[in-house]
């Protein structure tokens, strides 16, 4: 019985120190980008921001064709954001736990904070694209 | 700690104490910029890596390059500049340690002076077009101390200097260098607020020419903009995040300003 009391307590204390290395781990890493090696597609990074009539998103999306950037909303709490890029990228400059291939463009779709009637203006800077999106 | 701090390079580290340089310390911050201004430097002033940090609090990650492992917080040295560059975000609880090793990193090269840069997150850096035009602004210390360079001088003396509050690594890095005495200036450019920004760290490295006496060519780091910002959009997302934990804010007004 005593025996056992030890074993628990050690398996717990290891318990322990694996979940506290785990969190760690997670919070240096964080949540990977939802890339889709299906699609040869790479989830771009963006930013979301909220105004008392709209919803401002941003994307960065380096080296995409301007002509090729498509927004629209798959309903009015999700929008939809791709672009070709302008050269193929090679899977290891992105990931390199990813199968040797080549990404060829961005989409990602965006969790709007609020729910939205329609896209109002799409602007771009460089590479990088404002959406307005107008809230009900 | 300073027994964190493993040399690997025994002879480099002798000629580094001799030879009165700045130490610049990178780590992953807003726009990465100092982070991918140092990779920049250490390729085209051809630094040698002379030692690391191993540390309990050093995240648990290797950087391997073509099946090479290295250690994620590394010290390199160039003829006028020794570097520390983290290739990873620290946690925001071990800023302060991180700070700690990088002064006794400069403690043990005997550094004339600590060199620190970081991102302005501007919420309009979109409408930046032109390198000329992103805003620097310093903040230093101690710059009177008897070593340190007339042009060291004369740039913060005519330097933009920055007011507000500055919240993440660099603030940790600070409070330690005011503890201890030792000369530091932080160089603060205009940034992307959640996307690596190498133009900004371009326009940083044009300051450290003239700060430090060097002669790097950036044309290279322009040409190459569009594709780091792609390979450093993980670690981007990874920074962000730490600097989320740490719930603090770069750009608050002073007290003095509303008291």
């Amino acid at each position: 019985m005593g025996e056992r009391d030890i074993f628990d307590e050690i398996f717990r204390e290891i318990r322990r120190r694996l979940m506290s290395l785990e969190e760690d781990v997670r919070s240096i890493l964080g949540p990977a980008p939802k890339d889709d090696i299906d699609e040869e597609a790479i989830e771009p990074l963006s930013t979301v921001h909220e105004t008392a009539d709209a919803v401002i998103v941003t994307v960065d999306m380096p080296l995409v064709q301007q002509d090729s950037i498509e927004a629209k909303l798959i309903d009015d709490e999700h929008l939809l954001v791709r672009g070709e890029i302008s050269r193929r990228i090679a899977s290891a400059k992105i990931d390199s736990t990813y199968p040797t291939m080549e990404f060829r463009r961005y989409k990602k779709v965006i969790t709007l904070p609020a729910r939205v009637r329609k896209i109002g203006r799409i602007s771009v800077r460089g590479d990088v694209i404002t959406i307005y999106l107008r809230k009900y | 700690m300073s027994s964190d701090i493993v040399w690997t390079d025994r002879e480099a580290v002798m000629r580094s104490k001799l030879a009165d340089k700045p130490l610049f310390i990178a780590t992953p911050d807003t726009g990465l910029i100092s982070l991918i201004a140092a990779a920049h430097l250490i390729q085209k002033l051809n630094a040698k890596l002379i030692g690391y940090v191993d540390a309990p609090w050093v995240p648990p990650v290797s950087v391997v390059s073509e099946g090479d492992p290295y250690m994620p917080i590394r010290i390199y040295s160039a003829d006028k500049l020794d570097i520390l560059i983290s290739e990873v975000p620290i946690l925001p609880s071990a800023w302060r340690q991180f700070a700690i090793t990088g002064y006794h990193v400069a403690t043990q090269l005997s550094s004339i002076m600590i060199v620190g840069a970081t991102g302005i997150p501007n919420p309009k850096r979109i409408e930046i077009q032109s390198m000329d035009d992103l805003r620097v602004f310093y903040i230093g210390k101690f710059l009177e101390t008897e070593g340190i360079s007339e042009e060291v001088k004369k740039a913060f003396t005519e330097a933009k200097k920055f007011t507000g509050t500055l919240a993440g690594p660099y603030s940790s890095i600070i409070s330690v260098l005011i503890k201890q005495s030792i000369p530091f200036v932080i160089i603060l450019v205009d940034s992307y607020p959640e996307y690596p920004d190498p133009e900004s760290a371009a326009r940083l490295i044009t300051e450290l020419n003239a700060l430090l006496g060097l002669n790097v060519d950036i044309s290279s780091l322009i040409e190459r903009g569009a594709e780091i910002r792609l390979m450093a959009r993980q670690l981007a997302l990874q920074t962000r995040r730490q600097q989320a934990l740490a719930g603090q804010k770069t750009g608050n007004p002073p007290l003095h300003m509303y008291v």
